[in-house]
């Protein structure tokens, strides 16, 4: 199991704190009364089975949805509740890897990674170029500098995807569903080129996810979500030791015993 | 010399040696590199030393500007080296080096009549060689389909004929009557000041048998199936449905070429006979020709060697349709962009091979 040395020395900052967030649509109760948080340097991860609310989590997080006032604060601030300033150094210091990858077609894979530095940025290009290029070296994705996302396999597209995240060196990389169309290897692969990112970068993660052999891997803190509400929230070890029917089944399930 | 507040970073270029201090991260990376990049045309020494003593946060946008204007200066002669550093920064300094190889852009320079024949190579290949294979394919597949049925889906074939040819009735024949009305009422009065007014049968007749039917069909055809024909193919393989159907032995553009060579004629032949109508509604009002009259000069004028001719033609602008919309729609690369750009593609070629076409047609059987 891959496990990072900074975990011992994790600091107790929260960078994300939810507090009783609620979400109805069409008169379904998505998520009840919701309540965790993601301390700074680690490796949280949201699990739960499918249509458990992660993803509404992570749509919350991102201020896609719009949230209560105290009920959601990410990086000190509420993400839907921002001006357009605040919102644009919001977004500069949040990267986020998307399940569907939704790098642009019509991009090459050095433009698509270059996009976020482009649009935020005045550097000059030759700067632009190596950051690039350094990025993709990190994601071992380097001979793919001017290639198109159709001409990459799916473990590739997600880490041409991990490198567009981190390409702003933001504090917080946020990724729904990083194994999800992978083989195992790699699967593995991207999750000890997470964990080594958050090592080199001293990012927090957080990752929404239901691949239990994923989640044994890499998480810290496990946050699990049953039906919209929380049913366990703590250290990894805490989780597997838990006597909680649904906790028991879903680790017990996953792990193919 | 620059000082910028503790809590940032400070860069400071004294003598030959540059100190930065406090925190470097994306940031501040613009202003190092701006100040310190832009102080670079005035350094008269041959050495640079960065001292990194007072920095205390680096982060791999930092270490990037430092490599970054190392490079820089090293291009102008100067030498560059590192002193300093937690043992952290160092590190970092390791972890965030940019390989050699990695440095290289992976496009190799090419020489100019290099470039002009490969560029040639490259458009005969994809383009014209390309378009014939696909022509030669299409026309295989279409004709061998014709004997054993399995090429295509049941009922893709009506549906496809409905498409190209029912749906565009209206549209053609529309616009036909009204081009019938504008080409007899331009000639009507060129024709009145000879007394040659008969003659507008003659030229009406003529003119959109021969001629503007076919052409005008055709047009309206390309832009109508020929783009939704590009856009159709070029989305299915964006989404590799194109690959599920040839899986299963199944030609997409089959029943769309069988579709196309069999309406497109009768489309022709509809313009055909909705243009006349227009030139015969401005004889009887301008020119006072009654339609017995107009229809008996028709008679002796029209030969049915032109009305072959046309149906002839328009098979022949049907078959370069369905091609070039084929051709573009196989063309797409990459996602949603692309399929615009082969979209307006295969309009703008399909009419212009319909236009060459119809001249080249219109020398031969004159």
């Amino acid at each position: 199991m891959i496990k990072s040395g900074t975990v011992k020395t994790m600091t107790s900052d929260k960078l994300i704190e939810v507090n009783g967030l609620t979400a109805i649509f069409d008169e379904k109760v998505i998520l009840s009364d919701v309540s965790f948080h993601a301390n700074s340097g680690e490796i949280t991860v949201i699990l739960g089975s499918s249509g458990s609310g992660k993803t509404t989590i992570l749509k919350h997080l991102l201020g896609l949805y719009p949230s209560g006032e105290d009920a959601i604060s990410v990086l000190g601030k509420n993400p839907s509740q921002l001006d357009e300033a605040e919102e644009k150094q919001f977004y500069r210091q949040i990267g986020v890897l998307y399940q569907n990858v939704a790098l642009l077609n019509s991009l090459t894979v050095a433009e698509n990674i270059a996009l976020p530095l482009e649009q935020h940025t005045d550097l000059p290009s030759g700067f632009i170029e190596k950051m690039v290029r350094l990025k993709l070296q990190l994601v071992k994705l380097q001979d793919s500098y001017d290639m198109y996302p159709s001409q990459l396999s799916c473990g590739m597209l997600k880490r041409a995807a991990l490198a567009r995240a981190i390409i702003m060196d933001p504090p917080l990389l946020c990724c729904d569903e990083p194994g999800s169309g992978l083989d195992p290897v790699t699967m593995a692969s991207l999750d000890e080129l997470i964990v080594n990112l958050k090592d080199l970068l001293g990012i927090t993660v957080l990752i929404v996810t239901h691949e239990v052999s994923s989640i044994l891997r890499i998480a810290d803190r496990a946050i699990f979500l049953d039906e919209g509400r929380i049913i366990f929230e703590g250290t990894l070890t805490e989780a597997l030791n838990l006597d909680n029917p649904t906790v028991k089944e879903f680790f017990y399930k996953g792990r193919g015993n | 010399m620059l000082r910028r507040e503790r809590t940032a970073a400070s860069f400071l270029l004294e003598d030959n040696t540059l100190r930065i201090s406090g925190k470097l991260s994306l940031k501040e990376v613009n202003q190092l590199l701006s100040d310190i990049g832009n102080k670079l045309q005035n350094y008269t020494s041959d050495l640079l030393i960065i001292n990194l003593d007072g920095l205390d946060y680096i982060d791999s946008a930092g270490v990037t500007a430092i490599y970054y204007l190392i490079d820089k200066y090293r291009e102008n002669g100067v030498s560059v080296d590192i002193a300093g550093g937690s043992t952290s920064i160092r590190r970092k300094l390791e972890l965030f080096r940019l390989e050699k190889s990695g440095l290289k852009g992976s496009r190799l320079k090419t020489g100019f009549f290099e470039m002009l024949g490969s560029s040639a190579l490259y458009l005969f290949n994809e383009y014209i060689l390309g378009f014939f294979q696909l022509a030669a394919d299409i026309t295989y597949w279409s004709v061998t389909d014709l004997f054993r049925k399995q090429m295509s889906r049941k009922g893709e074939f009506y549906n496809q004929a409905v498409q190209i040819g029912v749906n565009a009735v209206l549209i053609v024949g529309a616009m036909s009557f009204i081009i019938g009305l504008v080409l007899a009422l331009q000639s009507a009065a060129q024709l009145r000041s000879f007394g040659a007014n008969i003659y507008i049968v003659d030229l009406t007749v003529i003119a959109m048998m021969s001629e503007m039917g076919p052409l005008i069909t055709a047009i309206m055809v390309a832009g109508r199936s020929g783009s939704s024909i590009a856009a159709e193919i070029a989305t299915m393989k964006v989404t590799s449905e194109t690959d599920a159907l040839r899986t299963m032995g199944l030609f997409v553009i089959v029943p769309k070429m069988h579709g196309g060579i069999i309406t497109l004629p009768f489309l022709t032949i509809i313009a055909d006979v909705l243009g006349i109508a227009g030139g015969l509604v401005i004889a009887f009002t301008y020119l006072d020709i009654s339609p017995v009259v107009f229809v008996h000069r028709m008679e002796e004028c029209l030969y049915l060697k032109d009305i072959i001719f046309g149906v002839i033609k328009s098979v022949v602008f049907a078959f370069l349709i369905v091609i070039t919309g084929s051709y573009f729609g196989f063309r797409v690369k990459q996602g949603a962009e692309d399929v615009g750009k082969v979209t307006t593609n295969a309009v703008v070629v399909a009419i212009s091979l319909v236009i060459i076409a119809d001249s080249i047609m219109g020398l031969l059987f004159y």
